[in-house]
């Protein structure tokens, strides 16, 4: 599952390597537009659906998109 | 399966755009993941070719287009560069000299724009309006498009515009259902005033959004969340499709078309193997699965009525083959169909090679179908230039591949498009009764070739500008025009187009060919003369040079001045200039109009104007 998060991340944001211990905000190449780009391909991957009040999690550490594909 | 590791060393080995295209292509019909197309993107090698500028003008958020277009266009040989100019500002954007859409200068607009926004009225009070209050607001939207085309075409720019898509929600769905001025019928008319733009701006294309939307679905092309948090009234699904439509738009106004499909025969036309399972065992028929080799046959045979040439490419015995072809009575193609046909035992790219030299066309002018993985993969490395399309799985699966061929695609059709085939197999006439001559010179007498040379006029512009962009072989110049250049010049009084139509015993050969000429007070100068290649080796040349030093004495001109560009593929014509008797001065040729050329005894000049 970590593998799969981590491939999303680095085709979306076009990065070799992810700590998923680090805010996706922090990026330098992350905006709203990259969020939703995240988003769609996240819920492709894991045939989730992400809910507008779940979008604000994105930003955060990739371990907590883990728990909520768990949650899913 | 294609994966990954081996997508990015093909794109590492490749050393031309196609090749690299090619490479996309087959990557994404395995994987078509939303993040496979970053993927992709993240990978697309850089060639020095150049970029093609898109410009993006609507009401709503575009920019989530901005990957699958970019991944798109590329798999269509395109690189390019796309911008997104801020939703709901688009005159400012257009008309302030400063504004980032300017500053970027693109060569094409797409404009898309939503009823909702330019008139939500029509959506959310439609009952309420009357016809009369309907039309004005109709009028101004398409006011508004036609300042748009014209502000961008004084720039040299192309612009595309979206017709409307239906809106998710009828106003009263059983109501107007029931009413000729509905919704939908509204819509409809509006989008028919868009599409009669194109008569008017050549530089103006309609793009069917409205068709896509009900193609995928209304529904499944909207998304409520993306629409609610993001102003992107899109689903993903709606924007891969929407990129590769339009992707497909625009090489279209920028390449030539294709012209010849080369078809493979057992697995593509029929099911089975003729050679091993027999005449009366081949699948195609009334049903299943011979029932969707015969609907493959009828959409394939359409492309005819388009103006493509098919052939018939296959390793198998001739005979039996043509037994299939007039016998079989569930057969929807016939042999004589095929504008030439290889059926041996030979490579296929020899084959394919030597019916482009017979029908005299470009190797980049071909698409080869097959269902063998072993020949697409052998032409696209031997003939990288000719396009492949793999008709992979069961027949269900091939079905939806010949569905979606592309790649004849084109926004204009003129009179000859509709009849090629035709031409060709008249062609084909001529070239078996030049055998039974004992000089070209008797064969030339036995065509009774009949040329007609007229001053252009409206009907002919489009061919003509058609003929300039395609030409290539016999093509002084190489000098490409859009019709609206065309017209320009046809309406001026400081230039002259000749085109020209042959006649001849076994039919007409439609427009085949055009000059265009700079007239000074002195002298004619020759900008364009061009021939298309299926006429070419009947001394048409000479009579049409002829005529036109003739022409210009007539007129008071003192000399004929033309010119040589070298091109890739114009090399036929380098001396033609001076085999006709010009003298070289500089970088010009020039024929002093106190002589003049013979005309072909055999060729008969017709110049009645209409």
């Amino acid at each position: 599952m970590e593998e799969r998060l981590k491939k999303v991340i680095q085709d979306v944001f076009s990065v070799d390597e992810v700590d998923i211990n680090v805010r996706m905000d922090n990026l330098s190449n992350w905006d709203s537009l990259k969020q939703i780009n995240y988003m769609i391909a996240l819920e492709e991957e894991f045939g989730i659906s992400i809910s507008p009040e779940e979008m604000q999690l994105l930003k955060e550490e990739p371990k907590s998109v883990l728990t909520l594909i768990e949650t899913k | 399966m294609e994966n990954r590791d081996s997508f990015l060393q093909k794109i590492e080995k490749s050393k031309s755009i196609n090749f690299a295209a090619k490479a996309v292509r087959e990557f994404l019909i395995e994987n078509n993941s939303y993040s496979d197309y970053f993927f992709i993107d993240n990978n697309l090698p850089v060639f020095d070719s150049k970029k093609i500028k898109i410009a993006f003008l609507s009401s709503y958020t575009p920019n989530l287009i901005e990957t699958p277009l970019r991944v798109n266009l590329f798999k269509n040989k395109i690189k390019g560069d796309i911008n997104f100019s801020g939703f709901s500002n688009i005159e400012q954007e257009l008309f302030d000299d400063e504004s980032t859409l300017n500053e970027f200068d693109p060569e094409f607009i797409i404009v898309s724009l939503s009823l909702e926004d330019l008139f939500p009225d029509f959506i959310y009070r439609f009952s309420h309006l009357n016809s009369k209050e309907i039309e004005k607001e109709f009028d101004g939207i398409i006011k508004r498009l036609v300042k748009i085309i014209e502000l961008n075409s004084s720039k040299n720019r192309k612009t595309i515009i979206c017709d409307f898509g239906y809106p998710t929600v009828l106003d009263n769905v059983l109501y107007h259902s029931n009413k000729s001025s509905g919704q939908i019928e509204q819509i409809n008319e509006l989008n028919k005033r868009i599409k009669l733009l194109r008569q008017k701006y050549a530089d103006f294309s309609s793009f069917h959004f409205n068709y896509l939307q009900n193609k995928i679905g209304i529904e499944s092309s909207f998304d409520s969340k993306l629409w609610y948090t993001s102003k992107i009234p899109f689903s993903k699904k709606f924007l891969i499709e929407f990129s590769n439509e339009l992707s497909l738009h625009i090489a279209n106004l920028l390449s030539s078309k294709k012209k010849c499909l080369v078809l493979d025969l057992d697995g593509t036309l029929w099911g089975g193997i003729l050679g091993e399972d027999g005449i009366n065992n081949i699948l195609i028929g009334h049903d299943y699965p011979g029932n969707i080799y015969r609907d493959m046959q009828l959409l394939l045979k359409r492309f005819i009525y388009q103006g493509i040439l098919l052939c018939a490419c296959s390793k198998n015995n001739l005979e039996e083959v043509k037994q299939v072809f007039e016998q079989h009575p569930d057969m929807i193609l016939g042999f004589n169909d095929f504008a030439a046909s290889r059926i041996n035992w030979k490579n296929k790219h020899e084959n394919i090679r030597s019916i482009a030299e017979e029908l005299n066309i470009g190797l980049n002018s071909f698409v080869f179908i097959d269902d063998s993985y072993f020949e697409i993969n052998a032409i696209n490395n031997l003939l990288p230039e000719v396009e492949t399309i793999h008709l992979s799985g069961d027949e269900l699966q091939k079905l939806e591949t010949v569905k979606n061929i592309h790649w004849f695609y084109s926004i204009d059709l003129t009179e000859e498009d509709k009849i090629k085939t035709n031409l060709y197999r008249n062609d084909k006439k001529r070239e078996e009764s030049k055998t039974e001559f004992n000089s070209i010179e008797d064969y030339y007498r036995f065509l009774e070739m009949k040329l007609e040379i007229k001053s252009s006029d409206e009907y002919s512009i489009n061919r003509i500008s058609q003929l300039t962009q395609k030409t290539n072989q016999f093509n002084l110049t190489t000098r490409r025009y859009s019709i609206s250049e065309i017209k320009k010049n046809h309406e001026s009084t400081e230039s002259l187009i000749f085109y020209l139509r042959l006649k001849d015993r076994f039919g007409d050969n439609g427009i085949i060919g055009t000059v265009i000429i700079n007239i000074t007070e002195e002298s004619w100068k020759i900008d364009t003369l061009l021939l298309s290649c299926r006429i070419l080796g009947r001394t048409v040349e000479t009579a049409l040079i002829s005529h036109v030093i003739n022409e210009a004495r007539k007129q008071g001109a003192k000399s004929v001045i033309g010119e040589y560009i070298k091109s890739a593929r114009n090399q036929q014509t380098e001396s033609f200039y001076e085999n006709h008797g010009f003298k070289q001065k500089g970088n010009c040729w020039y024929f002093d109009t106190e002589n003049s050329i013979d005309n072909p005894e055999w060729i008969e000049i017709l110049t009645k104007e209409n």
